[in-house]
């Protein structure tokens, strides 16, 4: 609350400023979405409205406010939110560096789906496995540093003194944890759960950081990064199940973020001799501490459950190819954006668009599937640009698979998206 | 006897003097490229046209920086203006396009983009990413000269390049200025495919010329660009790494 209170100041100051400045130009779009899901017969939708806007107060010198309005028919959960409030300063504030400042929203990553190093921003809560939803991020309070040591290589230099962590529901958490302890015998709908989490000590003298250095080698852009920080999931650490007398379960969970270190390796380029061919990857090393679930039966018993005990892999690989219009991309990866440790697990995803020759319509097909366990989902639609500013999106959903699966829940959704920019 | 010879001289003169000091298609591209305005860095402002097959028109700001790198190499940062929709994106291309990037604000990331999207249509123009970073020179292209008249010389150029995705190209040249005026474009079939026509140009000091508007129509698609210049600035001082990376991510250029 404090926070919002804080940004809203911040964007009436820009704004006050802009119109002093007679400079304040706001631009953003909106979006009404509409979605049936054929299975549970329910029909969503929603409306969204991205306004932006940047601010020259001098030559080097900018402010960036980027809002978020949101209504939807169902979990209409934080209706506003700041997408960015900063100070940019562009050669500032050495003709050898750059610089922003302020509630960020940063990107990294040359992969362009479900990169393992885009993890500085936690993540607002969706259903939706749309694009917007993969893009959609949360800023943290950071100071992002880049210093240019030629015109093709830089170090950048990333410091948060506040954690901030993805956003999920209570009662999404709840849910999930419940499940969770079905091997103890739990019964969801006579359990009542309670969760304490604990938030890391971040600060100004113990931050969240990172450091990366990025250039050119040959026809590659590469990029070596180190994230010091931590997970930004709650992870049970203590779990009490108790039976109370009238027979229902009782759970009290003690929750924190562990903490994480992350090598990672973003690439991309072409190939000699392969002309329209690009391979694109991010790989990330991740370093977590060792976490224990201890939880405690209503028999006294205490069982251990380890959570994260050795380093992984997260990969996210990918090959893009166009043609006469034509884009072609297939990517492997390793772990999606919320599996972490043991879950990790392998996934393949192919993406083929093509674009009419007038450039209104641009037809797609995208195809996810569980390497482990063989669940897919295809996805058929296609966009279309009636004229400048308006764009429409149908899109066909469709899983394969055992519920349980991977991706098998998911499902037969139909979707329909008109967008407006100004 | 004497006056006669000369009135004979005279009169071969007269009738072969057009042969005697005709140009050749190389000596007429290479006054075109003489002529051309010659820079080191370039700011260009202006507006693109898109008209489609049923007439209907769509405008788009730009602003665009040149920079002459040497070895008729050329590096450009182009970016969109207006629309709302495209307002912002980036385009950088590095020598000729040895390396092409695109920023697209609302995601917050450069993107390298793929070789073969050169011979792609570029930001949904009838230009070609080679469109924009071509020229007509002996290294590319045969040429021939087919006829001229009072006002143009008429060349016939065949691309040296195998792979190229022109069959040929006919070019009318102003005999005046030594400016192309038209351009055909002929696919590997033979057929009309697109036609690149200048409307306005100016005539600097020095005799250069600056295109200041010209519509290229893809006669195959029925859809055209116009590209027209409101200001345009040569031999501006910009940083030494100001093609990069970092330029094309600022909020102002």
């Amino acid at each position: 609350m404090v926070k919002q209170s804080l940004g809203v100041a911040i964007v009436g100051v820009l704004f006050l400023f802009g119109l002093s400045a007679g400079a304040l130009e706001i631009r953003g779009d909106v979006t009404a979405r509409g979605s049936y899901s054929f299975p549970e017969g329910d029909f969503d939708y929603g409306i969204v409205v991205n306004l932006s806007s940047t601010v020259s107060l001098s030559e080097k010198y900018f402010g960036n406010a980027e809002l978020l309005l949101k209504y939807q028919d169902e979990n209409n959960i934080r209706p506003f939110r700041i997408r960015e409030i900063s100070l940019q300063g562009v050669q500032a504030p050495w003709e050898a560096t750059d610089f922003r400042v302020g509630l960020l929203e940063m990107t990294w990553g040359a992969s362009d789906i479900m990169s393992p190093v885009d993890v500085l921003n936690p993540r607002p809560f969706s259903r939706s496995l749309s694009r917007t939803m993969f893009e959609e991020k949360i800023p943290v309070p950071a100071l992002d540093f880049e210093w240019y040591l030629s015109d093709t290589w830089s170090l950048e230099f990333f410091y948060q003194p506040r954690f901030v962590a993805h956003f999920i529901p209570e009662f999404v958490e709840k849910q999930s944890l419940v499940f969770s302890l079905l091997p103890f015998g739990v019964v969801p709908e006579r359990t009542d759960v309670v969760i304490t989490k604990e938030e890391p000590s971040v600060g100004f003298g113990s931050p969240i950081w990172a450091l990366r250095a990025r250039g050119s080698l040959g026809s590659f852009d590469i990029a070596l990064s180190y994230i010091e920080g931590y997970f930004l999931s709650a992870y049970p650490k203590e779990t009490v199940i108790s039976v109370l007398p009238e027979g229902s379960w009782n759970v009290q969970v003690r929750s924190g973020y562990p903490r994480r270190s992350i090598l990672g390796l973003e690439f991309q380029g072409t190939i000699a001799g392969v002309e329209g061919l690009t391979l694109r990857g991010d790989v990330a090393w991740v370093v977590p501490e060792r976490w224990v679930n201890m939880v405690m039966l209503p028999q006294g018993e205490t069982i251990s459950v380890p959570i994260f005990d050795v380093p992984y892999w997260k990969v996210s690989l990918g090959l893009d190819y166009s043609w006469n219009n034509t884009y072609a991309s297939i990517a492997y990866l390793l772990g999606n954006l919320w599996e972490e440790g043991e879950k990790v697990s392998p996934y393949g995803y192919v993406h083929v668009d093509w674009q009419s020759k007038d450039g209104k319509w641009k037809p797609f097909a995208n195809w996810v599937t569980s390497l482990e366990d063989g669940s897919a989902v295809w996805v058929f639609g296609t966009e279309y640009k009636p004229k400048d500013n308006w764009n429409i999106s149908f899109a066909y959903t469709v899983s394969q698979g055992a519920p349980e699966s991977k991706l098998g829940s998911i499902g037969e959704e139909v979707s329909l998206e008109v967008k407006y920019s100004f | 006897m004497k006056r006669f010879l000369l009135v004979c001289l005279l009169f071969v003169f007269l009738l072969g003097g057009r042969n005697v000091f005709a140009l050749t298609a190389q000596e007429i591209l290479d006054e075109v490229e003489a002529r051309r305005t010659q820079f080191t860095t370039q700011k260009t402002v202006g507006k693109i046209i898109l008209i489609d097959a049923s007439g209907k028109e769509e405008t788009r700001e730009m602003v665009m920086y040149l920079k002459d790198e040497g070895d008729d190499k050329t590096s450009v940062i182009f970016r969109f203006l207006s629309p709302a929709d495209v307002k912002g994106v980036t385009l950088l291309s590095l020598r000729n396009g040895e390396k092409i990037y695109l920023y697209m604000p609302a995601y917050k990331k450069v993107r390298l983009i793929a070789g073969s999207s050169k011979s792609e249509k570029f930001m949904g123009t009838d230009f070609s990413y080679d469109d924009l970073s071509a020229g007509y020179g002996k290294e590319d292209y045969e040429s021939a000269l087919q006829g001229e008249d009072e006002a143009n010389y008429y060349l016939e150029l065949t691309p040296k390049k195998s792979d190229s995705k022109y069959g040929r190209l006919i070019m009318v040249v102003d005999k005046e200025k030594f400016y192309f005026k038209k351009i055909e474009f002929f696919d590997a079939s033979g057929n009309l495919w697109k036609v690149l026509e200048v409307h306005e140009i100016r005539e600097k000091e020095d005799g250069s010329i600056q295109i200041l508007k010209l519509s290229l129509k893809d006669v195959k698609e029925n859809h055209a660009t116009i590209m027209e210049a409101s200001s345009i600035e040569e031999d501006i001082p910009l940083p030494e790494d100001f093609f990069s990376v970092r330029t094309i991510q600022r909020p102002t250029l």
